[in-house]
């Protein structure tokens, strides 16, 4: 009897046990398999093994299965919502496509909870991997408090591994070479990020058959977004904002508002913006191509004028970002949503640090421990603090269903990020109407990166 | 760490070589690390901003930037940093913007809110002044953090820490290794592996020419893809690798950003012949001490021997067990859980006639039996389930022992 095995995030598929050397046994595998010398077994990626058992069972060979190291649970969800329609259509159709593939749904409308069905339906012992600690916490509350089992953490800190985990794509890209054999059903939420060659990496050294891919917006600039298909299954359901809207989600409105730049801040962003596009334009770089600001790091790291280009660069950004009359009329808008909940959102933290200072706001950044990120968080929805600023680590899956405001004081061209950012405030509570705000300093470049990242529907 | 941005690497053809460190270049850095030490001295007790405009200030010929740039970030990594503020900055911030939440809820229509008297009344309230609850506000950001020690005390040692981290770098995106070693003393050899060892890096290894060493390194999953994943473990090899006399390295490497990351081959040498530490992997120091514990006959010390079979192979057992009367001695090798190949490999070894008694200690997970090996050999394999039983293993060397053949 062939014997298979989980080996540091690889299949070994090894003869008979043997006390006479070690060779190549012919036997008929499926072409992700190679014959490793170096181990004198058969070898595949870990995620071969749905695909392999399939294959040895269909070929009726006899096989010892030691590879599959996790659980079949038995848990039942204690506390019972009755799920929206999409929801049930989504798992059916998740249940459908061999119990493999990816659900797009828009922030707010309940991706959780598909996973929290998917779970309860396939009762293995899960992975659910998640992109930033803030959603490590969320999902670890929740599927406490659902499940009333242990909840394991890995990740921030922490090593504490149960049926059911919950982890950080950067944990599970670290030790998923250990703990890929131990998960049935992996939940990968805000799948987008998979694709990325680390993060891709993880999903190969595991190998779990059932996979779900949870995100708001699948698509990626680099467009490797077909990888998914690959490492989680196809789309196997999607529904869009402006579908849910109303229903679902909480109705909204967005208001762009242009302040301009007072006169001296309009002199020093046009002799700054002037040595930034003479540098780019005297050393050729295009910077609207993909590999423009490569070439221009690259460039200005060069020589003494790279340097200054680099420095005006920065400096008209800045200029841009954090405009004098934006802070003014941030000052206005907390004060006509001051007994509302709202979200301040920066392209960078030393804005943010430099709003929280001036407003005496909460500010969230990389930088933020846990335990005062969750007290913020906590004390938002308690209505201990009114509004509270971040840069990006809020954008993405953080449940903030008092917020009702946010004003982008600024961000990147990234739709994706707009997105998201207007998702923080979507989610339904009572007749809640959300608004949000993007303040745009009116005539410099970031006119041009507000325009590419509102190219989508949920801003038409 | 070094980041890959400050490397100086030159590529020629699919060759990566680091930019030559000797002579002038050397000398260069000297006076840049003496610069920023002594800068760094006196700023002793400054906020990591303060520090960092100081370092700033010293400066260096444009050819030389990434040099500065790379020894600054070592000299930055060395350091002891501290948070500054006398109040406890989380409990100013809860206390400061409750009040300011608490305060703009309140305000009518016509009021305006006064961030001044928020901090006034907050400065009250934790009886102290408004200066200190504007200073305590972000003090335990990275920015604000105090330079309290620097762990270089030379320029030369931050010169030399920056030509290994420079190795280190490169090989962070390194995809496999090759390495041929050169030690003055089988001991010195001997306890090169076992810090390799300790590093739980995966190798193999030969008997190269001249006396050297060749050892190859990567994982698993090579097989399939060229990955980086193990550059980390990788890296750690380099500050051992300088404990050899003379090292070279061959890496295959991924080099350049994201997509445009290409395969290259990085080669350098080193080695300083500093006295290596002699270390063993945790598996092998829990033995010892369970070894010790039993007592009885055999005496179990670490090894330091490297047994040879010329044209056959050689191999580096973790423990020596000495029979304290007799002074017989047989040797212990702990062969990991990966490789299945590599017991086979030790029969080889065996069978060819290792001039030694020894025991390899297996885990079940190899999927070897012990009749591997016969009852009338040298050696002999000892397969235990979880974790290896020193009474079994004390068992088995005694029966080694009574064994007929040659002895070391």
């Amino acid at each position: 009897m062939w014997t298979l095995r989980f080996s540091a995030g690889t299949l070994e598929l090894a003869p008979p046990v043997t006390a006479v050397g070690a060779g190549a046994a012919p036997i008929d595998l499926p072409p992700s398999w190679r014959w490793d010398p170096r181990s004198a077994s058969h070898r595949a990626p870990a995620i071969a093994y749905a695909e392999t058992v399939r294959h040895l069972r269909a070929h009726k060979l006899p096989y010892d299965d030691k590879a599959r190291a996790y659980a079949t649970l038995s848990v039942a969800p204690r506390v019972h919502r009755v799920p929206r329609p999409y929801q049930s259509e989504a798992l059916t159709a998740w249940l459908g496509a061999e119990r493999r593939g990816v659900v797009v749904l828009p922030t707010g409308a309940g991706k959780t909870q598909v996973a929290i069905m998917a779970i309860d339906k396939v009762q293995r012992a899960t992975l659910i991997v998640v992109p930033t600690l803030d959603l490590v916490r969320q999902w670890y509350d929740l599927l406490r408090a659902v499940f009333g089992c242990p909840i394991g953490l890995v990740g921030g800190g922490e090593h504490d591994v149960q049926h059911i985990t919950v982890t950080t794509y950067d944990s599970a890209y670290l030790k998923m070479e250990h703990l890929g054999a131990r998960f049935g059903l992996v939940v990968f939420d805000e799948v987008h990020h998979l694709p990325s060659a680390a993060y891709a990496l993880a999903a190969q050294l595991c190998i779990a058959p059932f996979r779900l891919g949870l995100t708001a917006t699948p698509e990626r600039q680099d467009g490797r977004e077909d990888a998914l298909s690959q490492l989680v299954g196809p789309t196997v359901y999607r529904r869009d904002i402006v579908e849910l809207s109303g229903d679902y989600l909480a109705t909204y409105d967005t208001e762009q508002v242009e302040v301009d730049l007072t006169s001296e801040e309009r002199r020093e962003y046009e002799v700054e913006r002037g040595l930034y596009r003479g540098f780019v334009k005297m050393m050729g770089i295009r910077m609207s191509t993909p590999q423009g600001w490569g070439d221009f790091i690259v460039a200005s790291s060069r020589n003494e004028d790279g340097r200054r280009a680099m420095k005006a660069y920065r400096r008209q950004r800045e200029l841009a970002f954090c405009a004098s009359a934006k802070m003014d009329y941030a000052e206005v808008l907390l004060h006509d949503h001051r007994r509302e909940r709202v979200l301040l959102f920066t392209q960078d933290n030393a804005t943010a640090y430099r709003i929280s200072r001036r407003f005496l706001v909460p500010c969230i950044t990389h930088q933020t421990k846990v335990r005062e990120r969750s007290d913020i968080l906590s004390g938002l929805g308690q209505g201990r603090y009114g509004a509270i600023v971040t840069s990006k680590v809020l954008n993405e899956g953080v449940d903030l269903p008092d917020a009702s405001i946010a004003i982008v004081m600024s961000g990147s061209g990234s739709v994706r990020e707009h997105v998201q950012r207007l998702g923080r405030i979507l989610r339904r509570k009572d007749d809640k109407r959300a608004l949000l705000y993007e303040l745009v300093t009116a005539g410099t470049g970031e006119t041009y990166t507000s325009e590419r990242r509102r190219d989508h529907s949920a801003y038409r | 760490m070094l980041t890959a941005d400050l490397v100086e690497v030159r590529r020629r053809g699919d060759a990566l070589h680091l930019v030559a460190f000797d002579g002038e270049r050397r000398a260069l850095a000297q006076q840049l690390a003496r610069g920023l030490l002594g800068t760094a001295r006196a700023r002793v007790g400054y906020s990591r901003e303060e520090v960092e405009a100081a370092l700033a200030t010293v400066e260096a010929p444009a050819r030389a930037r990434k040099l500065l740039l790379g020894l600054r970030k070592i000299l930055e990594d060395a350091s002891g940093w501290e948070g500054a503020a006398a109040l406890d900055p989380e409990t100013v911030r809860r206390e400061v913007f409750e009040r300011s939440a608490r305060t703009r809820a309140g305000l009518a229509e016509e009021q305006r809110y006064s961030r001044d008297e928020v901090l006034r009344e907050s400065a009250v309230a934790l009886g102290t002044t408004v200066e200190a609850v504007e200073q305590a506000l972000f003090a335990d950001l990275r920015a604000a953090e105090v330079l309290r020690t620097i762990e270089l005390a030379h320029a030369d040692a931050l010169v030399a820490r920056y030509a290994s981290e420079q190795v280190q770098a490169v090989l962070l995106r390194a995809v496999s290794v090759r390495v041929t070693l050169r030690c003055d003393s089988p001991g010195a050899y001997r306890a090169l592996f076992q810090r390799i060892k300790f590093l739980r890096l995966l190798f193999s290894l030969r008997h190269g020419e001249d006396g050297a060493y060749e050892l190859e390194v990567d994982g698993p999953f090579s097989l399939f893809e060229s990955i980086t994943k193990y550059g980390l473990q990788l890296a750690m090899l380099v500050p051992v690798l300088e404990a050899a006399r003379h090292y070279t390295l061959v890496a295959d490497v991924r080099w350049g950003k994201g997509e445009l990351r290409q395969a290259l081959r990085f080669s350098c040498e080193g080695g300083s012949n500093a006295p290596a530490e002699r270390a063993l992997s945790d598996e092998a120091q829990a033995l010892l001490s369970a070894l010790k514990d039993e007592g009885g006959p055999w005496k179990p010390r670490v090894s330091d021997t490297i047994l040879e079979l010329p044209g056959v192979g050689l191999c580096v057992p973790d423990l020596e067990l000495q029979h304290k009367k007799t002074g017989e001695v047989v040797y212990v090798e702990l062969m990991g859980f990966w490789s299945r190949d590599a017991v086979f490999r030790r029969k080889t070894l065996v069978d060819g006639g290792l001039p030694a008694r020894i025991v390899f200690v297996a885990s079940s997970h190899l999927r070897v039996r012990e009749e591997l090996l016969a009852d009338d050999q040298t050696g002999s394999l000892y397969v235990y389930k979880r974790v290896p039983s020193a009474k079994a293993l004390l068992e088995r060397v005694t029966e080694v022992a009574k064994r007929p053949g040659k002895r070391r």
